[in-house]
């Protein structure tokens, strides 16, 4: 006989960490909607949503906790079980990351934003993609995806190096801009970030599928 | 019965270095057990090392514990049984006619599922196994027993009870006291079925830190149900399926990342 309970159970985590990431991921391409548009009533709304995600990391932690002391869980199970462990902080930062973009676009308030808002924009894009894909691989036990994150992340830190020299540029150009462009480089280095823990998801999504321990940065 | 061969079944004391020509002290190959005509185990192949600890974990009916007892002929008292294929003791096939059978069973010991203390005092249950093998003097009987239950890490708990009846202690006490009856006779091997499952928790725990003690002098066999307590002692983890062997990893390997899929679909609870 099966353990039905436990398989559901097993089943519900998988679901709900991926619930929690595509909440993550929306999170963060709506901080970065309303930075773009100044829209402080969104920035606000994001910042509630992103500390509702503080209590789900929470809730999938302990849920987590109960399968290892109730169900002992082994081989596939136990891996995904370990791998969710680590990985939700990874998922939790991208609302967090999201959070402090929030503050930002609240301190910029009106002001006029400098023009490498369109190459931070450009670099979200790989950032979004990669993040999705981290999940997608996950989710879809996808090795091959997983690590197909390594070489996007070099394409992300050029982007994120070319968005922070142009932006001290602008600084030694123009001192009056130096808080805007101070603003726009945390920004940028949030995405970076965000790229990052995507890499950090996809490496132990590996470990998870195969077992085998990579370093995909 | 054939006279003892004393190339495998001399009264030596049990040590890695007894142990350590053999890159396996037990060694089965191609082994297939009958009973009747129908086929219990299946080509099974496998080596166990000295000095650690084996689990063989498997659905119920999936011939394990018959396995187990294939290893010190256990299955010879049982009618109808045919075994093909080899299983070796330091070398040596263990199904060789010339085989004594006793002796064998005296150098691979076996504790049961149940606690099986006879109805004699705790002292004449450690002695009983010496004295059958001709050990009549009371010091050395003394020694024996002192060692056997420190060995057993029951000393401490029961000696000032030596002749108090050996049913007027705890399972998990008697449990114990079962494996110090199998060591006063100083075997190589201990085989053991289930020693746990009739034990509460903490007996159970004691038997498993015992385990870990023993081997640094024995080569431990378990059969369990309890995946978790195979996971925790053992070194070594063979599953078995429909008679047949179908993994046989290190432990943590075969818990963490199974290489067949119905090993994994078992420890995962998927069916079973």
């Amino acid at each position: 006989m099966s353990r039905e309970y436990y398989l559901e159970q097993i089943k519900k985590l998988e679901q709900d960490f991926y619930q929690m990431g595509e909440d993550s991921l929306d999170i963060l391409s709506r901080s970065l909607k309303a930075l773009v548009n100044k829209d402080t009533a969104l920035a606000q709304e994001i910042i509630k949503k992103s500390e509702m995600m503080a209590d789900k990391e929470i809730e999938l932690e302990n849920k987590c906790i109960e399968l290892l002391a109730l169900q002992q869980p082994m081989a596939g199970d136990l891996r995904m079980i370990g791998t969710i462990l680590k990985v939700l902080t990874d998922c939790r930062r991208f609302s967090r990351l999201a959070f402090d973009i929030c503050v930002i676009t609240i301190r910029i308030g009106k002001e006029p934003l400098l023009p490498e808002i369109n190459d931070i924009c450009e670099m979200y894009k790989n950032v979004h993609a990669m993040v999705r894909d981290s999940f997608t691989a996950f989710h879809t036990r996808d090795v091959a995806l997983a690590k197909s994150l390594a070489a996007r992340d070099d394409i992300v830190d050029a982007q994120y190096d070319r968005v922070r020299r142009d932006l001290i540029n602008e600084m030694i150009k123009d001192p009056a801009c130096i808080d805007m462009a101070s603003h726009l480089s945390f920004v940028a280095r949030y995405l970076e970030r965000a790229a990052d823990h995507s890499c950090s998801i996809a490496s132990r999504t590996v470990y998870m599928v195969t077992g085998e321990r990579v370093l995909i940065k | 019965m054939a006279a003892i061969d004393t190339t495998i079944i001399k009264d030596t004391p049990a040590s890695p270095a007894a142990a350590g020509d053999y890159e396996y002290v037990i060694e089965s190959k191609d082994l297939c057990l009958y009973y009747g005509k129908t086929m219990a185990l299946k080509h099974i192949s496998m080596g166990i090392r000295a000095n650690s600890i084996t689990a063989i974990i498997g659905p119920s009916g999936c011939g394990k514990s018959t396995y187990l007892r294939c290893l010190n002929r256990m299955n010879d008292l049982v009618p109808g049984v045919r075994v093909t294929g080899s299983s070796t003791f330091k070398g040596r096939n263990i199904y060789d006619r010339d085989v004594d059978v006793v002796a064998l069973r005296k150098q691979i010991g076996m504790v049961f599922q149940k606690p099986n203390p006879f109805p004699m005092s705790i002292y004449d249950n450690v002695a009983y196994g010496p004295r059958i093998h001709g050990t009549r003097n009371r010091q050395e009987l003394d020694r024996i027993v002192e060692k056997s239950l420190r060995q057993a890490a029951l000393w401490d708990e029961l000696r000032d009870r030596l002749q108090d009846s050996a049913l007027s202690i705890s399972g998990g006490q008697q449990q114990r006291l079962c494996i110090a009856r199998c060591l006063a006779v100083e075997p190589e091997v201990l085989l053991m079925d289930e020693p746990a499952s009739a034990l509460d928790p903490i007996a159970t725990s004691k038997i498993e830190d015992l385990m870990r003690v023993l081997k640094e002098k024995y080569t431990i066999v378990i059969v369990t149900h309890n995946m978790q307590q195979a996971a925790r002692v053992s070194d070594r983890t063979a599953f078995f399926l429909m008679g047949e062997l179908i993994e046989y990893d290190n432990t943590r390997k075969l818990f963490e990342t199974p290489s067949d899929r119905r090993t994994e679909d078992y420890i995962t609870g998927r069916f079973g």
